[in-house]
């Protein structure tokens, strides 16, 4: 589970720029068995967000708890029970898979016995025999995209975290991660993603929290964030709700359904 | 925690041994760079032995005994001046450099005949060697039309000359600190620097910009574990460049050791101990403010640039300590690299103080801790700002 509570992050502004708020206020909660979207345009502080959560960055002011550690407080029970995958992570080139898997599995602490068993189950799992021992740096996009997913499960964590995951994907390997984050979520996995693709949204999530400007302006199911709004497709509707917030139609404090 | 750093350490080595640019440049650069230099300057020493023709050597005699036979020799070669002295003046003046050579005459009888033997005395490394060489090239020239005045029954000039010794008065390890001691330590320097940066850029910066070290952070190993792992991997590659560098060396050596006389055994045990160990801390010092430099980075050509400055820092001090007449001075005890590369310089003709000796070290390897303390803390006040892209 992933609880925020009036969680806020504010960057220094350098010699002549002001400070800039990148999270204000936020609070929402991810429970086990479900996919939760962060949805909000660029810059809207989903990614920021995530970090605090990955323990990346510490929020100034709130509460962030994962699998019942406290963010802050308990970081490595935090890391240790997490799978975090962003769109701009990268791989160590020179290695294969196979030696990228064992990396990761020995900074997980995972023993030597079970990591080898594990990462069997990863190869098996998303079908990287064909190229587990050639150098990740010579994979397809797709291919890399399926070892940085085994990577990402390797000491099978109770909370799987996505930070724009499908960014740069063809059609095919999106997808494919799609199915990835609807097999985590029937494991009874926390399942957070975030994205700035409303299509994305409407086919897998349960639960949803929208950003606009580090402001929370919506959180609530999905079928809420449409209600209401004008506009043929979800992504007009999205569109519309960012629009409104923009006007100040939205409170400060966002709206609930 | 130990964990930690082998598998980093593992990870780090699995990709540089796929890195052929990076090996080349750490481990077969500094193998070939020292003969590679020496070959070039031998051809400057041909050069500069052509040069040498044209100047004018003064060359101190004793007990010749006749001087007509000297003012015969002054005539034949005006390059050459022969200038009559005492034996027990011989070491003052090749010492001084009042003459090139020395030449130490007795006259014995030959078969009948008066022949004077010659003993001829260099005191130097390379001009004397070269002035040895041309004077030794005028007697046998006129040892040969001397004998072929006899043999048409012409009058002699000369009385006929030997040459039955030559002494060089520079000890072997004089003349090998010369030839390995101070080049030698420029290149040792320098290429265990290019070694650790070689890797250091990559290990930080370079991680940070491919998205990398993002995926290392958000696992729970301590950050310090896979620090420790990085910067052993930068040290144990700088050391790889060293030793690279030292095989060169040893390559010279061992190729021109019976030309000169030295063998490796005139250095002495403890003198190579401490150039090693002095060599340990050095690898040490450069490690830490690389990784320093590459964690400080957001990318890996900010990291290139920041790695560039400090390597025109090292340069210079190392072209300071190789020009001549420059010595290990209180003062330069106490400024880092160029304390080293002096101190090498030094400890291989064996005359380095203990206490200068440790200080040296004891310098290198508190400026060490202190960059780590420095670094850590930075990390620890603000991970996000250091640590994120």
């Amino acid at each position: 589970m992933i609880e925020a509570i009036q969680v806020c992050k504010t960057f220094r502004g350098g010699k002549g720029s002001d400070d800039v708020r990148a999270v204000a206020d936020v609070s929402f909660r991810c429970e086990p068995g479900r996919v939760f979207a962060l949805l909000g345009p660029n810059g809207s502080g989903k990614t920021t967000l995530l970090r605090m959560i990955s323990t990346l960055m510490r929020p100034d002011a709130g509460e962030l708890r994962v699998a019942g550690y406290d963010c802050v407080r308990e970081s490595e029970g935090v890391r240790g029970s997490i799978g975090f995958l962003t769109g701009s992570a990268g791989l160590h080139e020179k290695l294969s898979g196979r030696e990228t898997l064992d990396f990761f599995g020995k900074l997980h602490g995972i023993s030597d016995d079970e990591l080898g068993a594990r990462i069997d189950d990863m190869v098996s799992e998303f079908d990287l025999s064909d190229f587990i021992d050639r150098a990740t740096g010579k994979l397809s996009m797709g291919q890399k995209q399926r070892v940085m997913i085994a990577r990402t499960l390797i000491h099978d964590p109770d909370v799987v975290i996505f930070d724009e995951a499908t960014t740069g994907l063809d059609v095919l390997a999106a997808k494919g991660l799609m199915d990835v984050i609807r097999s985590c979520r029937d494991a009874g996995k926390t399942v957070l993603f975030s994205t700035h693709i409303m299509g994305e949204v409407a086919l897998l999530a349960d639960d949803v929290t929208v950003l606009h400007k580090g402001r929370q302006i919506y959180s609530g199911g999905l079928d809420g964030l449409c209600e209401g709004q004008e506009g043929e497709s979800v992504e007009e509707k999205f569109v519309n709700l960012l629009e409104m917030a923009d006007g100040g139609l939205l409170s400060g404090e966002g709206v609930s359904c | 925690m130990l964990a930690v750093i082998l598998a980093t350490l593992k990870k780090e080595v699995r990709e540089v041994l796929r890195d052929k640019r990076t090996l080349l440049l750490t481990v077969l650069v500094p193998l070939g760079f020292y003969p590679a230099v020496n070959l070039m300057t031998q051809d400057l020493e041909r050069k500069q032995s052509a040069k040498m023709v044209e100047r004018v050597l003064r060359i101190g005699v004793s007990g010749w005994g006749d001087d007509a036979a000297l003012a015969a020799y002054n005539k034949a070669d005006d390059k050459k001046v022969w200038i009559p002295a005492q034996v027990d003046e011989r070491q003052r003046m090749l010492e001084s450099g009042e003459v090139d050579l020395f030449i130490e005459a007795v006259k014995e009888d030959y078969k009948g005949y008066e022949q004077r033997a010659l003993q001829l005395h260099f005191y130097s490394t390379a001009s004397g060697v070269m002035a040895l060489q041309s004077v030794k090239e005028f007697l046998d020239r006129m040892r040969v039309e001397e004998v072929g005045r006899r043999m048409k029954g012409q009058e002699y000039l000369l009385a006929p000359i030997a040459i039955v010794g030559v002494v060089n008065h520079a000890s072997a390890l004089e003349v090998s600190g010369s030839k390995y001691g101070g080049m030698g330590a420029y290149f040792v320097v320098f290429l265990a620097f290019t070694g650790c940066m070689a890797v250091a850029v990559d290990t930080a910066a370079g991680e940070k910009e491919r998205g990398t070290l993002e995926a290392v952070l958000v696992t729970p190993a301590s950050f310090m574990g896979v620090a420790f792992g990085k910067l052993l991997f930068i040290i144990i590659m700088g050391w790889i460049s060293v030793l690279s560098t030292i095989g060169g060396i040893l390559i010279m050596v061992v190729g021109s050791g019976g030309d000169s006389g030295f063998t490796l055994s005139d250095v002495g045990v403890f003198s190579l101990l401490g150039i090693l160990v002095l060599l340990v801390a050095l690898v040490l010092f450069f490690a830490s403010l690389l990784f320093a430099f590459s964690l400080l980075s957001k990318s890996n050509k900010e990291a290139h640039v920041r790695s560039s400055m400090l390597m025109i820092v090292v340069a210079m001090s190392l072209v300071y300590c190789v020009i001549p007449g420059v010595e290990l001075t209180r003062g330069i005890l106490w400024v880092p690299v160029l304390n080293a590369a002096m101190s090498i310089k030094v400890l291989w003709s064996g005359v380095m103080s203990v206490g200068d000796y440790f200080q040296v070290l004891a310098l290198l390897v508190i400026l060490s801790g202190l960059v780590l303390v420095w670094i850590s803390r930075r990390v620890n006040r603000d991970r996000e700002g250091v640590l994120l892209k």
